[in-house]
């Protein structure tokens, strides 16, 4: 039999069943042998009682008599009893009148008869009168020794014990097997629970024996596994949902970048045991703005969810299709023999695009370009080439669209820099991240300030401060510049209006109008309105164009800038001699002054010939009657020879650094002015 | 009684335990033993009488009076006298005891029981023939009384005295004897001689 543990279910009901049973057995020992006991000396008492009587009965005449000899035979008659040892015989007067002893040892009996002789645990004495009819002739006490009995009692008492420990025994060997039909379902119950607990799975159940109790647990568990198996399903449904959700684009219902990222940090690894190529292509559609902003963004996710069918229905089992960003798509491709693989799948997905689509009944034709780059196993270095693919897919982009092209590292990371650029200039305005700051030009003749010239500014919140000459052509490529320029344009009417307020004299605001910008047909109405919402007087408005407005058709700028100059805004030609300068138009166009660029004042001192040219421009501003106006001072020499040349207007960081807070400039000039105006410009002290 | 006390004196030695005790039941077996020396043949009277009274109780009368019992006395000793004081008016299972003193055989009357002392065989035989038809119960004080014809012999035999019964006077006269009292005693058959 195999011993359970002290404490275990098993082992109570064992001590329970043995103790129960010895308790019992014990009691029963213990009541059959006390009444055995009783039971034997009451019977030996009635023995001796019958005896006396009898002894007594045929002594009487020996007493009656004094026949001693007599009564000594009838007494020897008890030698035929073992167990009495002594009779003491007893005339009327209680006078000891005969005796028997049964050996030598046995003490003498006492010469009176005495009541309640002390009885001991060995010896058990009775006496009785005797009588003769109503007569009492004396009194007979025999005695008995209760050894034997003892001893009897005390072998019936072993044989009890001995009887008693074989039915304990017996009662344990039962006990364990009455355990057994107890514990055993507790122990399967407790075993299946640690099946649970070591799986983690609900899926064990247990044996249901019986309708006992235990039986009704087991039932119990069962249901409670069930039940649990059944949430932990419907708990792992939504987390596998959840999962899916977090990788899947819930648009088109492929993987997302984020797995994408997953995807190709794993076939990477895989790489190094493979002897294929991985290729990525970046996937991005041509046109795809258009038809959002013509038809709606429903058609156009509808669209997206076409584009998505169509390029799933190319890519084989082992490649990975993602959504990446808006209209940009991304595949994996694997196991490719070299790199020629990977174009002839790009122009395989370019052409399955090429068809038009139809949605909602509109026809819609759309392209792709594709930026491919590849990874090869021998490859030591570790390049981004989620970002390769995105760079040659602007590549792509850039030389005309519906295309692939495969990275190379020449492939310009500024043109990557300008997309990134562009997306972030798309909410800068919002964000207000654009502001403007305003430099000051002054009258060569009176020092005062004439205007500002107010210039955008962009401050990224982690890219810094972003030059014009970085932002602005992204701004134009991207049709932002529109918004921007309007943006601009507000705000320096406003900061002019409380120049006014400061300045004794007018103060102009100088604000630059791209060409692309002047291109619009609404130019026009749109400064106009602006003059109007801010209250500002358009003589004090100063609209500076480049030559390239000149480009294409003059005759349409030039009504424009007529339109303009009917308002009472004054126009002014900026960086004059470096772009495309048509002179023979320049009489036609109203322009009033003449901005000469800031190269010719910073290679002033270089040679004598940029010193004549700027002179000779100089002075064909002012022939053609217009004030000129030189950017660009950094130095007190060029502000010398600009003076010494007879430029009207000067600008510079030597005479005023561009501000947001011009202001408070403003003001200090002012008061400078005040106490030391003179006709004699001396920039070391003014400024 | 002197068979009690030298039954008493043969105890004394490994008697009582008790000091106190001790000394006490030794000055008792002084006293008596003193005592029993003097007035020894008072004494052997004494037991005779009492002899008497018992065989009163163990044995049974054919018929006649159930309320008294005449206990007659005849002979040349001093028993009347101890007789008369100590059984008189005593009852025996019911029956009072009335002891008659006779001084001739001619005075005696219808008596229950007959002691007869110390007589002459002639005498005895004399007294028997004159109660030999009723049922009365003869005793005397010799072997010669049961032997010449008597029932009951209380003879004297070194300290006891023995108990001689002659069973054919006693069944000729439908007396009966309880046999308790048959075991202690010599029987004695007809005229003479012990069976």
């Amino acid at each position: 039999m195999k011993f359970p543990q002290f404490n275990s279910l098993r082992a109570n009901i064992i001590t329970v069943v043995v103790l129960a049973s010895s308790l019992a057995v014990g009691l029963f020992t213990a009541l059959v042998s006390y009444v055995n006991t009783r039971s034997s000396i009451a019977q030996l008492d009635s023995r001796l009682a019958t005896l006396a009587d009898v002894i007594g009965q045929n002594s009487a005449a020996a007493l009656d008599f004094r026949d001693a000899k007599a009564a000594e035979e009838v007494l020897e008659a008890l030698r035929r009893e073992p167990p009495v040892i002594s009779a003491c015989l007893y005339n009327t007067r209680s006078l000891l009148f005969s005796e028997y002893l049964r050996n030598a040892n046995i003490a003498p009996c006492p010469r009176f008869a005495t009541i309640g002789r002390a009885t001991s645990s060995d010896r058990r004495s009775v006496v009785r009168a005797i009588q003769r009819g109503t007569d009492s002739v004396g009194s007979i006490e025999v005695t008995a020794d209760l050894r034997d009995l003892n001893d009897r009692n005390n072998r019936m008492l072993v044989v009890a014990i001995m009887m008693a420990l074989v039915s304990l025994t017996i009662a344990a060997f039962s006990g364990a097997v009455l355990q057994r039909r107890i514990s055993k379902p507790v122990t399967q119950l407790a075993s299946a629970m640690n099946r649970v607990t070591a799986d983690g799975t609900f899926e064990a159940q247990v044996p249901v024996e019986g309708d006992d109790e235990i039986a009704q647990l087991a039932g119990g568990f069962n249901r409670m596994l069930t039940e649990l198996e059944r949430r932990n399903q419907i708990a792992r449904k939504a987390e596998s949902k959840l999962l899916e959700q977090a990788r899947t684009d819930s648009l088109t219902g492929l993987p997302n970048r984020r797995y994408l990222g997953e995807r190709l940090g794993h076939e990477l690894a895989r790489l190094s045991e493979e002897k294929w190529i991985i290729g990525l292509l970046y996937i991005d559609l041509d046109g795809f703005k258009l038809v959002n902003d013509s038809l709606g963004h429903g058609v156009g996710d509808l669209l997206l969810c076409e584009v998505a069918k169509r390029l799933k229905s190319r890519v084989r089992g082992t490649d990975t299709l993602a959504r990446v960003g808006g209209d940009e798509f991304t595949v994996i491709l694997t196991g490719l023999e070299d790199d020629e693989d990977a174009v002839v799948a790009a122009n395989a997905f370019i052409q399955s695009l090429s068809r038009s689509f139809v949605i909602d009944g509109n026809e819609i034709t759309i392209g792709a370009s594709v930026g491919i780059t590849t990874r090869h196993p021998a490859m030591s270095d570790d390049p981004d080439l989620l970002k390769q693919a995105d760079s040659a897919m602007y590549a792509a982009k850039r030389s005309g669209k519906n295309r692939a092209v495969f990275f190379s590292p020449e492939l310009g990371l500024v043109a990557r820099e300008r997309l990134t650029l562009e997306r972030e200039l798309r909410g800068a305005i919002g964000r207000g991240e654009i502001y403007v700051e305003y430099q000051p030009e002054f009258s060569t003749t009176t020092g005062r300030i004439v205007r500002f010239e107010a210039l955008a500014r962009w401050r990224h919140p982690h890219l810094g401060n972003i030059p014009p000459a970085r932002f602005i052509p992204v701004a134009e490529e991207s049709g932002l510049i529109y918004a921007l320029g309007e943006f601009v344009m507000e705000q320096a009417c406003r900061e002019c209006l409380e120049w006014q307020r400061w300045s004794p004299a007018p103060v102009q605001v100088a604000v630059n109008v791209s060409a692309l910008q002047f291109t619009s047909e609404l130019i026009v109405e749109e400064i106009e309105t602006i003059l109007k919402r801010t209250g500002l007087g358009p003589e004090l408005l100063q609209v500076e164009l480049t030559e390239s407005v000149m480009i294409g058709s003059l005759n349409h700028s030039a009504k424009k800038m007529m339109r303009l100059r009917s308002l009472g805004v004054t126009l002014a030609i900026d960086d004059f001699g470096t772009g495309y300068s048509c002179l023979g138009y320049l009489p036609e166009l109203p322009f009033s002054s003449l901005k000469i660029d800031r190269t010719f004042v910073r290679n002033l001192q270089l040679n004598s010939e940029t010193t004549t040219m700027l002179q000779s421009m100089i002075d064909l501003g002012k022939k053609m009657g217009m004030r000129v106006i030189v950017e660009g001072i950094e130095e007190a020499t060029q502000f010398e020879a600009v003076v010494q040349m007879g430029a009207d207007e000067v600008q510079g960081y030597l005479l005023g650094r561009p501000s947001s807070a011009p202001r408070v400039q403003f003001a200090q000039h002012f008061e400078k002015r005040r106490t030391t105006i003179t006709g004699q410009l001396s920039p070391q002290v003014e400024f | 009684m002197g068979i009690q006390v030298r039954a008493i004196a043969n105890h004394a030695k490994s008697g009582p335990r008790g000091p106190l005790r001790q000394v006490l039941k030794a000055a008792a077996l002084l006293l008596l033993i003193s005592g029993g020396m003097l007035r020894a043949q008072e004494d052997e009277r004494a037991v005779r009488a009492a002899f008497v009274f018992n065989l009163t109780k163990y044995v049974s009368w054919p018929q006649g009076r159930h309320d008294r019992l005449v206990l007659g006395v005849i002979g040349n000793g001093s028993m009347g006298p101890v007789l008369k004081q100590i059984l008189n008016g005593k009852t025996s299972d019911g029956r009072r005891i009335n002891v008659e003193v006779h001084t001739s055989e001619n005075e005696l009357r219808d008596c229950d029981l007959l002691y007869v002392e110390d007589s002459s065989p002639e005498r005895i035989r004399a007294i028997l023939d004159r109660v030999q038809s009723r049922a009365v119960l003869t005793v005397g004080d010799s072997d010669q009384f049961t032997r010449a014809g008597g029932m009951v012999g209380l003879v004297r035999s070194g300290d006891q005295i023995e108990i001689h019964v002659n069973l054919d006077s006693l069944r000729s006269r439908q007396l009966e004897m309880s046999s308790r009292l048959l075991n202690l005693a010599v029987i004695v058959s007809g005229n003479g001689g012990v069976r």
